[in-house]
């Protein structure tokens, strides 16, 4: 009998245990959050035409600026990048500069005279971040390159670099 | 004899309690279902120099919890929810919403967003066996100051019976 009783105890303490022990029941699921890189640059402002039509008696022609046509934006998720320039003008008469002027989430370079020598920098010290400015061009002409006119296609482009 | 019985008696009566705990400690959960995002380009708020959207929500059953081996009507539960990362950038934070009452017993709680964290905390609770509770997670904390990576989380869920 006693042995009994005891068998008794030892086995409720035993799956009483046990039973405490699984009264508590999990499951699970994932959460996958996959960021890809994001490389984006816009222009806003669409084309801009440039004239030179004035000058001072005795003096080349006055230079042409437009610093309020066009704005370049730009977003990156990655680190080290920057924004370089060039033109598809195989041989432009003219000059053509370009300058990023009131530069937030980067660093201008310096102004950019758009040949056809390739890619320039033109903004720089780009990491993760959100960031624009305003293209200011310069269009210059001496009188001896007479009249005529000069189509680029200018392309900005955000890519690896200091 | 006298002194053995007078040993023995608690425990029979805590191993009869604790085999009554375990018949009633069955209660099981079960979670199917997960949620993945891909954060690209297109969650720019408005394009090029613009951030990302900060929030994304899944679909609302997105998840299902079913609980069922229950003893019946008259057993109540409580279900817990904590997060463990494998790999979790710090400045996203996670909820969870439950979105439906399922189909058989009761559930009460839980229909409004709360965060997820590492440690267990109450999310709903209810009674009886229910099938088919949808939940809805959601994602806050995106900016393009996250690197690009795959990022996952283990979210567990655990029943108790109360």
């Amino acid at each position: 009998m006693k042995k009994l009783i005891v068998g008794m105890a030892v086995l409720g303490v035993v799956l009483g245990l046990i039973g405490l022990a699984i009264a508590a029941n999990t499951d699970n699921h994932t959460v996958t959050v996959t960021v890809e890189a994001i490389n984006e640059a816009a222009i806003t402002g669409g084309d801009l035409t440039l004239t030179i039509n004035t000058a001072t008696a005795g003096q080349e022609p006055d230079d042409t600026v437009d610093n309020t046509t066009c704005d370049l934006a730009w977003t990156t998720n990655e680190d080290t990048k920057k924004i370089t320039v060039e033109t598809n003008q195989a041989a432009p008469t003219y000059t053509l500069k370009v300058l990023a002027q009131n530069v937030t989430g980067g660093t201008a370079a310096a102004e950019v005279t758009l040949s056809t020598t390739g890619a320039n920098d033109f903004v720089t010290a780009i990491s993760k971040t959100t960031g624009g400015c305003d293209l200011q061009y310069t269009a210059s002409a001496t009188a001896a390159q007479g009249t005529g006119s000069d189509v680029h296609t200018v392309t900005y482009t955000l890519t690896a670099g200091p | 004899m006298r002194i053995t019985s007078k040993f023995l008696i608690p425990f029979i009566i805590f191993g009869s309690i604790a085999i009554g705990e375990k018949i009633q400690a069955q209660i099981n959960i079960t979670v199917t279902g997960s949620w993945s995002e891909t954060i690209d380009a297109s969650d720019l708020l408005a394009g090029a120099g613009s951030d990302l959207i900060n929030t994304y929500e899944s679909i609302a059953d997105a998840v299902s919890i079913s609980i069922s081996e229950t003893s019946g009507a008259s057993d109540n539960w409580r279900v817990d929810v904590k997060k463990v990362d494998t790999n979790w950038d710090s400045s996203f934070y996670l909820y969870v919403k439950r979105t439906s009452d399922g189909t058989g017993g009761s559930v009460s709680g839980g229909t409004a967003y709360q965060e997820i964290t590492d440690v267990d905390e109450s999310f709903f609770s209810g009674s009886d066996d229910v099938s088919g509770i949808d939940i809805q997670l959601k994602l806050s904390g995106v900016s393009v100051q996250i690197p690009p990576d795959s990022y996952m989380t283990t979210v567990y869920y655990t029943v108790v019976d109360i």
